[in-house]
């Protein structure tokens, strides 16, 4: 039953304490170390120097850590959810850095000097930490304070602490308990409860709390005692204790509560009876120091003992009777002692839990307790022996007064009618020896097994070769086939606190009857075989499944849950199962009686599921905070447990990642890697079994998400789009522009020809020319020649260059000199042009040049004695300027202005250098770009 | 300051010359609050105190007037008028026991806890001060440093003073005592 935890990873460590987290883990104390256990592994969580030379004398969880008290009173604490890195990285470095490690926790009125012996907090949010020497202290809204002689404790020296469901520090000194308290006011209250309150011993070593918050004592002499919250006085005691100076101890529902003591091992006291059992004499921890204990949360007995050794232990199942063997059939009667029927005769114990003594000589096979509280032990071929409650023979039933036949397999019944199942066949009598015998004829003489009469006034029988049967309202009814199953022999038909029906079959397994359907249960269902030897119901409704080599306890609430336990070979014999009035189940074994507690407290009946370390890229993440990862961040590791310290080699996995695989997998596995997931959405989902059946299961998860790269991304998506579309517009919009651009200077072009064209043909100008020519082609014929090439010179030209957008600026000159050789013959010395042009060279707007000539003609006046003089020049810039004297007309020529602007507005157009037209008192001068 | 000396006058008789009380006159107490806008500082060399070897029980006491070192006349003004209220509560008391079973005959460096009543502006908090005391022959030299908070002791200040006045202010000990 103790089972030895032991690891490499512990060394030479001596356990001094115990303890399990809220998550489930397993917390030990060492002489030198503190240990986080899983049932398979132990790690061993890192000191700080200040801790190294001590031991830790106390464990408690509060706040989300584990605060470990040390024996030179310093206190260390550590997250429970802290980074416990996986041993995966390979990276003995990083594996240090990370390892786990308690801190000194640090207050400005120090730690204390003296040993911790104790820590708990309390409703209100304060932690209480009790010492060896320097009494109580509390820390509470961030202050420290000290209960000492001065505030009325009895003695600095405490063992133990526990807090009440009032909110009351109970602390154990060596006289009495000190029930302390602060006010709300902040006043330190200290209540004392001694020998006048009724305890038993003053000297108080160890306190607990059970699971109806009620306070237990251990004391140094006087056993243990559960103390009235209300009265504060103990209402049940143990008197004529016999095993010494308790140490520690905890309570298992209302029935039972285990005790260790320094020097007689660990006891369990019977809270019904007050019988306190020592582990059996033989027993490796009989005689030993128990330094502490711990109940988890699967019902188990966690012990530190002498040498600091720790043990679990299942303390639900033991074998409490070691006195007879080979045990036939078991009863447990109404005052909870044990009749046992053997081949040698029928033994019973005089209290519970006692020794046994023989009370019949004859080879008892089956047993029942009549109402009046007599013993029917029905034997091999020795007929029936009505027994009292002392176990003195009353009666006997035999062949000669009645019975059928003399081998009684099986005895059932209720109020005034017993029914007995011979081997001659079925027959009832009245449970006082009186009234009819009746004999049940109709199930004739085949083997009838089990009989029961069940609440509602049914009799059913097991019967061999005929299936079930059962008698109700007088009217016998077989059942032989089951949805399909032909049932042809029940060996055991038992009747659950709920009022089901539950029978076994030869070969077909087992099958619940509700009164109205039938359920089957087969290997399938998880059973562990299909020869049942026999069954039992306990008070928490779990069936008992007897088999050669152990049982089953099936939990009928859930769904293929079925747990086995492996016992010595030999098997539990079909009559050799019963539930006692507390909801126990004793099973007769080949080395003793085993006993199953029915314990009225909830413990958990699964392994559970947790994740433990996430990895990303191989590197351990912190994935209580961090859910989202980058597109690349994609190789992802999961490690999880499944706590079960009942049987940690048992536990299987089955894990999904919702959003990837499209199914569960099945693993014995403590981890499962993803590499290159790719982004999107996941839920890890891990659920534990420890009988390879997944319905019902708990189950943990842990959701989080992949990102999409930046391209994918949406917003990214809308901002390319957003830019393309700013793109087109622009691209568009541009375009239109230049074609705008481009029409205007199109409609100003063909304007500005029309309009030079109109200007040339400008009756007045012609008349001018034809005049000047008249005059000349007297003089001198030969210049009216010149003259009339020139001006067909420059009508040509005119015509030639007005489709085009540039000419040279050497071509634009030609013009220019036609034009003004023009002008020179008609005015002679009243007109000058002087040309500067260097070497330049360059585009220019056709006509440009001549028009700013033909605007210096005709708004200027001309005379020999005030001649006109206009300068093209070239100048630095890029510009030709083209400049006149000024010497206004006094009535100013009619003008449309439009020359000049238009020339102005169509190097606008084409985006080259602005054209600049200046003025001063003696020149007009405009320039041209190049 | 009627109790300090009461318990002065409780223990005088109790000792012999040889193992009587250790007295100081003279022991600084420098205290300092840190606000988000404005540092203050200031100090006392009046401490009075007294140590009982026999049952390790102690007594200190300062008068709230005697601090100096303000940063401005107007601080200490208010200081003493409107939070220590020193008309009516002219003294900070501090009174207990020493948790450590201390040997005052042996010379060297202790690092003990004490406890006891912390009095000031008239209320009372028990406090556990960690203390450093020296011992060298028949004096004691005792250091600590501790923090107050002054809702503690039902000093309010104004919320509009609280960037310039930490609502913890830190108090640093050092005192030699002789018998």
């Amino acid at each position: 039953m103790f089972r030895l935890q032991q690891g490499h990873e512990l060394g030479n460590a001596k356990m001094t304490t115990v303890m399990q987290d809220s998550r489930g883990w397993i917390w030990c104390g060492a002489q030198n170390g503190l240990f986080r256990y899983d049932g398979l592994h132990f790690q061993r969580i890192q000191l700080a120097d200040t801790f190294r030379q001590a031991a830790v004398s106390a464990l408690y969880e509060w706040n989300g850590m584990i605060w470990a008290g040390f024996s030179n009173g310093a206190i260390g604490r550590i997250p429970t959810t802290g980074n416990f890195i996986p041993a995966l990285t390979g990276d003995a470095e990083a594996e240090k850095k990370f390892a786990p490690s308690l801190s000194l926790w640090q207050i400005e009125e120090g730690l204390p000097q003296q040993e911790i012996s104790a820590i708990t907090a309390d409703p209100s949010g304060a932690l209480w930490m009790a010492t060896y020497g320097e009494g109580l202290y509390v820390w509470k809204n961030n202050r420290l304070y000290q209960f000492g002689l001065e505030d009325g404790m009895s003695s600095l020296d405490l063992y133990a602490l526990a807090c009440d469901t009032q909110g009351r520090i109970w602390a154990a000194t060596d006289a009495g308990i000190n029930l302390c308290q602060i006010s709300v006011n902040g006043q330190k209250q200290v209540q004392h409860l001694g020998s006048e309150n009724g305890l038993p011993d003053e000297i108080i070593t160890c306190l607990s709390t059970d699971p109806q918050g009620n306070i237990w004592i251990g004391t140094q002499e006087m056993g243990i005692a559960r103390m009235d919250a209300q009265t504060l006085r103990p209402v049940f005691t143990t008197p004529n204790w016999a095993y010494g100076e308790i140490s520690t101890l905890t309570v298992f529902g209302s029935k039972e509560a285990w005790v260790g003591t320094t020097r007689d091992g660990l006891i369990r006291v019977d809270l019904h009876h007050q019988g306190a059992m020592p582990l059996p004499d033989n027993h490796p921890l009989r005689h030993t120091k128990t330094h502490a204990l711990w109940k988890d949360r699967e019902g188990l007995l966690w012990s530190v003992m002498d040498k600091g050794q720790l043990y679990v232990a299942e303390v639900r199942f033991g074998i409490w009777q070691p006195g007879v063997s080979a045990v036939q059939t078991l009863l447990s009667d109404r005052q909870r002692r044990c009749w046992a029927g053997c081949q040698d005769g029928l033994y019973l114990q005089d209290k519970p839990s006692g020794p046994f003594r023989k009370v019949l000589a004859d080879n008892v096979i089956s047993l029942w307790e009549s109402a009046s509280g007599e013993v029917w032990a029905g034997t091999f071929g020795n007929g029936v022996a009505v027994l009292d409650d002392q176990g003195r023979v009353r009666r006997q039933l035999n062949e000669r007064n009645g019975l059928i036949n003399g081998s009684v397999l099986n005895i059932g019944g209720r109020g005034t009618e017993v029914w007995l199942a011979t081997l001659g066949g079925v027959m009832a009598i009245g449970a006082e020896g009186k009234g009819e015998v009746q004999v049940q004829t109709a199930l004739g003489t085949s083997y009838v097994y089990k009989v029961l009469t069940d609440r509602q006034g049914r009799v059913w029988f097991g019967t061999d070769g005929k299936g079930l049967a059962v008698l109700e309202n007088g009217v016998l009814r077989f059942i032989t086939e089951i949805n399909g199953t032909v049932i042809k022999t029940v060996y055991s038909i038992v009747e659950a606190p709920d009022g089901q029906i539950w029978f076994s079959t030869d070969r077909e397994g087992l099958f619940s009857f509700n009164n109205t359907d039938y359920q089957h249960f087969t290997i399938e269902n998880g059973l562990h075989s299909q020869q049942i030897t026999g069954l039992a119901v306990d008070g928490n409704g779990l069936v008992h499944i007897a088999y050669e080599d152990g049982f089953d306890l099936l939990n009928p609430r859930r769904k293929n849950h079925v747990m086995f336990c492996a016992a010595a070979a030999g098997g539990i014999n079909l009559n050799a199962l019963c539930t006692d009035a507390t909801g126990n189940v004793w099973m007769g074994m080949p080395n003793g009686i085993i006993r199953s507690a029915a314990y009225d407290e909830p413990f958990l009946d699964d392994p559970q599921p947790g994740i433990t370390a996430v990895s990303v890229l191989l590197k351990s993440v912190d994935f209580q905070q961090q859910n989202r990862f980058p597109y690349n961040e994609n190789y992802i590791i999961f490690n999880f447990s499944g706590l079960w310290f009942t049987n940690p080699d048992v536990v299987s996995y089955r894990y999904k990642l919702e959003g990837f695989d499209p199914d569960w997998k099945v693993s014995k596995d403590h981890l499962a890697s993803y590499p290159n997931l790719p982004p999107g959405k996941y839920t890890f989902r891990v659920q534990t079994s420890e009988h390879g059946h997944f319905e019902e299961v708990p189950e943990a998860s842990w959701s989080f998400f992949i990102e999409h790269p930046f391209w994918q991304q949406w917003w990214f998506v809308l901002l390319c789009l957003l830019a393309g579309i700013s793109l087109l517009w622009w691209t568009i919009h541009n375009r239109e522009t230049r074609l705008q651009k481009e029409a205007g200077l199109k409609r100003e072009r063909v304007q500005a020809q029309f309009e030079t064209l109109k200007s040339q043909i400008n009756p007045h100008f012609l008349f001018n020319s034809f005049n000047t020519l008249i005059t000349i082609i007297e003089e001198n014929p030969k210049t009216a020649v010149q003259y009339v090439e020139h001006l067909s010179d420059f009508y040509r030209n005119i015509m030639a260059y007005r489709e085009r957008d540039f000419i040279s600026l050497k071509e634009e000159m030609l013009l220019v000199k036609d034009f003004c050789f023009l002008l020179e013959k008609r005015y002679e010395t009243g007109f000058k042009l002087q040309v500067n042009l260097g070497d330049t060279k360059g585009q220019i707007m056709p006509l440009s040049l001549q028009l700013l000539v033909e605007n210096a003609v005709k708004h200027n006046i001309i005379s020999a004695s005030k001649p006109l003089v206009v300068e093209i020049l070239s100048e630095q810039d890029g510009y030709i300027t083209v400049r006149n004297n000024l010497q206004r007309k006094i009535k100013a020529e009619p003008s449309t202005h439009f020359g000049l602007q238009s020339l102005i507005h169509r190097y606008e157009l084409i985006g080259a250098k602005p054209v600049i037209v200046a003025e001063t008192s003696a020149y007009f001068m405009v320039k041209v770009p190049v | 300051m009627v109790l300090f000396f009461q318990i002065i006058a409780f223990l005088a008789p109790l000792f012999s010359p040889a193992d009587g009380p250790y007295r100081c006159n003279n022991g600084k107490v420098y205290f300092h609050s840190k606000a988000s806008l404005e540092s203050i500082e200031a100090s006392s060399n009046n401490l009075r105190g007294a140590i009982d070897p026999a049952n390790r029980s102690f007594a200190w006491s300062v008068e709230t007037a005697s601090f100096t070192g303000f940063n401005s006349p107007l601080q200490l003004e208010h200081f003493n008028e409107n939070y220590m209220e020193n008309s009516k509560y002219p003294r900070i008391n501090f009174t207990g026991k020493v948790i450590e079973n201390l040997d005052f005959s042996a010379n060297g460096k202790h690092s003990v806890r004490a406890k006891g009543k912390l009095n000031i502006h008239g209320v009372e908090q028990e406090r556990i001060i960690r203390s450093d005391v020296e011992i060298t022959g028949n004096k004691i030299r005792v250091k600590a440093q501790f923090t107050v908070f002054l809702a503690d002791h039902d000093i309010h200040i104004p919320q509009i003073v609280h960037q310039k006045i930490a609502e913890e202010i830190t108090v640093n000990i050092d005192a030699v005592l002789q018998n």
